[in-house]
């Protein structure tokens, strides 16, 4: 790790799974297409895409959990096929979603089983166990079971024991999902205090958490790196633009295809998604001419017919940058 | 960093002991389990004793029923305890939802599955007492000629027992319904074992088959050693051969647990476990 500028390294990566059953292969999944970053040391860097885009499957190749079907990545200079090993011995991991802790187990048992599993001496334990429930604000609670603990104080558990050997680098796996708004913030805040001493990978699909934390960003869809920089960056992309959201009262059933590629076809959208909801649809337009497009939309929109229910124009974020470069909303 | 073992032999040691303390926190947590694991036992000799008793047998192989019957539900014991505990220790991680925590560790597998053998083997010593008392008001007489003998004995039935637990650990996950394949596995573990009925009374040409299974001749050195008062040289060779059964069995599950990892993180179906 000496001398390293980069913690991670992350070059073409794909992973594939096989469908079908037991005798019967049919096809293949791709889960990630062809994924290359570079973390560098001491920072938060973001894996940002929604739901099914490949964030938890690239984790899993860089945490060894999962090997890589082409490309390779390394981590703290390790390989993580080769060297996976190594590459476990400096890494925390912290993954979504409410498991990964011993229920039966009280949190200092927790700490201190895991603390033996990565090979730390009694003493180090003990006194690493101390340090980070304290940090974490759980001293009071250390001795209760963890089944009876809130999820936002198993996040926080998570990210105490991934803290706890205190590796060089952590990986953070949509850390702040199911979490009420005072606790997500409460752990933001615990990760933002992490970086220089350790680098840190985050996934969210959040994007107000990748905005507020990171200092540069992938975007993930559909298995493959749309778009990379700070968070800056990544917004000049849009820069000039605005996000107009219509909200009609029809559905656009069977229509919403037609309507999109005939709002996409106006000269100032850069690009357009429609999205049914419950009553109605919702319609997500970037653009760089706020009235002219207004006007165009709503004009065209008559003639379907749909009906608007409400029209709101926003500025430009990281959800724009997405819907710039994938040429869909987020959700 | 923090501090971590230099001594890998260290490191292994303290994840075993770890790991069987975990155990015995997370079983005991349990009140069903608190109560389950004395009885099971004693019912299992009384079973078998009032078997014996019906067929009108007052001894077996020059030992009181009462006696062959306590070493033998003390090697069904072992051998469950194993294979219920190390062959199935993934399998209880998966259940836990803690075996990407675990596999995200460079704690040796060996380690831990060795740890879960040794947690249920002293959270089943309770059995053993309650078992030998009742084994001794129902009539069975000891002649230990030789403490090593007996202590030998048991050290290779206990090792016989983990061997097995390993062998079975990485079969336990690839079948992906370790209970399934457990209970398949348990009875003609049983029989072969000679746990429970003399060895003489299986047919000619399954003995080399009782033969592989390492807590064969464990068993048949225990009770010779505690029931017939054999010294430590005759039943040298039923110990030796024990464990170089068991020596077998461990590199079986030593490979195979290696090979399931790999195939796991291959195809992706390590957290479908």
């Amino acid at each position: 790790m000496a001398g390293m500028e980069r913690a991670i390294d992350a070059e073409h990566l794909r992973r594939v799974y096989p469908k079908g059953g037991l005798f019967r292969r049919r096809g293949d999944t791709v889960a990630v297409d062809d994924i290359s970053f570079h973390v560098p040391r001491g920072t938060v860097f973001g894996l940002l895409g929604p739901n099914g885009a490949g964030k938890t499957t690239t984790i899993k190749m860089l945490s060894t959990l999962l090997i890589p079907t082409a490309g390779w990545a390394r981590v703290a200079g390790f390989d993580v096929v080769r060297q996976d090993r190594a590459v476990r011995r400096h890494l925390g991991v912290v993954l979504g979603g409410d498991r990964g802790l011993y229920g039966k187990l009280s949190a200092r048992a927790n700490l201190q089983y895991f603390g033996n599993l990565y090979g730390m001496t009694t003493d180090s334990i003990r006194r690493r166990t101390g340090e980070m429930l304290e940090l974490v604000g759980l001293t009071e609670r250390a001795d209760d079971r963890v089944e009876r603990f809130s999820r936002g104080m198993k996040q926080r558990l998570h990210l105490t024991k991934a803290l706890l050997h205190d590796p060089p680098i952590l990986i953070l796996d949509e850390p702040t999902i199911g979490l009420d708004p005072a606790a997500a913030i409460d752990l933001r805040r615990a990760i933002a205090a992490l970086v220089p001493r350790h680098s840190v990978l985050l996934t969210t699909h959040d994007m107000h958490e990748a905005d507020q934390l990171c200092r540069e960003i992938a975007i993930v869809d559909r298995g493959r790196v749309v778009a990379q920089g700070t968070p800056a960056e990544l917004k000049s992309r849009v820069s000039g633009a605005r996000r107009v959201v219509i909200e009609t009262h029809e559905t656009l059933n069977g229509r919403a295809l037609e309507v999109e590629r005939a709002i996409g076809a106006l000269e100032p959208v850069r690009s357009v998604s429609i999205r049914p909801e419950d009553r109605g649809a919702n319609l997500t337009i970037l653009c760089d001419d706020t009235a002219r497009t207004l006007d165009d939309t709503l004009s065209l929109l008559r003639r379907y017919p749909a009906t608007i229910r409400t029209v709101t124009v926003i500025e430009p974020t990281l959800e724009d940058v997405f819907l710039s470069v994938a040429g869909r909303s987020f959700e | 960093m923090i501090v971590t073992y230099r001594n890998p032999g260290a490191g292994f040691v303290a994840t075993l002991l770890a790991t069987s303390r975990a155990y015995l926190q997370r079983s005991s947590a349990y009140l069903i389990a608190l109560i389950r694991w004395p009885l099971g036992p004693l019912f299992t000799f009384a079973t078998w004793r009032v078997t014996y008793h019906a067929a009108g047998n007052g001894s077996v192989e020059g030992a009181t029923v009462s006696g062959f019957l306590l070493v033998g539900v003390f090697g069904l014991i072992t051998w469950t305890s194993s294979i219920w505990a190390s062959g199935y220790a993934v399998e209880y991680e998966r259940g836990e939802g803690t075996s990407a925590s675990l596999f995200l560790t460079p704690a040796s597998r060996a380690a831990v599955v060795a740890g879960y053998g040794l947690g249920s083997f002293v959270w089943f010593l309770p059995s053993f007492a309650a078992l030998a008392f009742l084994a001794f008001v129902t009539g069975a007489r000891f002649d230990i000629g030789d403490p090593p003998a007996a202590f030998a004995a048991t050290v290779s039935l206990f090792v016989a027992s983990l061997a097995a637990g390993f062998a079975f650990s990485g079969l336990f996950i690839l079948s992906r319904k370790a209970n399934l394949i457990a209970n398949v596995l348990q009875s003609p573990a049983y029989l072969l074992s000679g746990l429970l009925i003399p060895l003489s009374s299986l047919p000619a040409w399954l003995r080399p088959l009782s033969g592989a299974v390492p807590a064969t001749q464990a068993v048949v050195a225990l009770r010779r050693s505690v029931l017939l008062g054999a010294s430590t040289r005759s039943i040298g060779a039923d110990v030796l051969h024990s464990l170089a059964v068991s020596v077998v069995w461990f590199v079986v599950g030593l490979i195979g647990l290696r090979v399931v990892e790999y195939v796991a993180k291959h195809t992706g179906r390590l957290e479908l476990f």
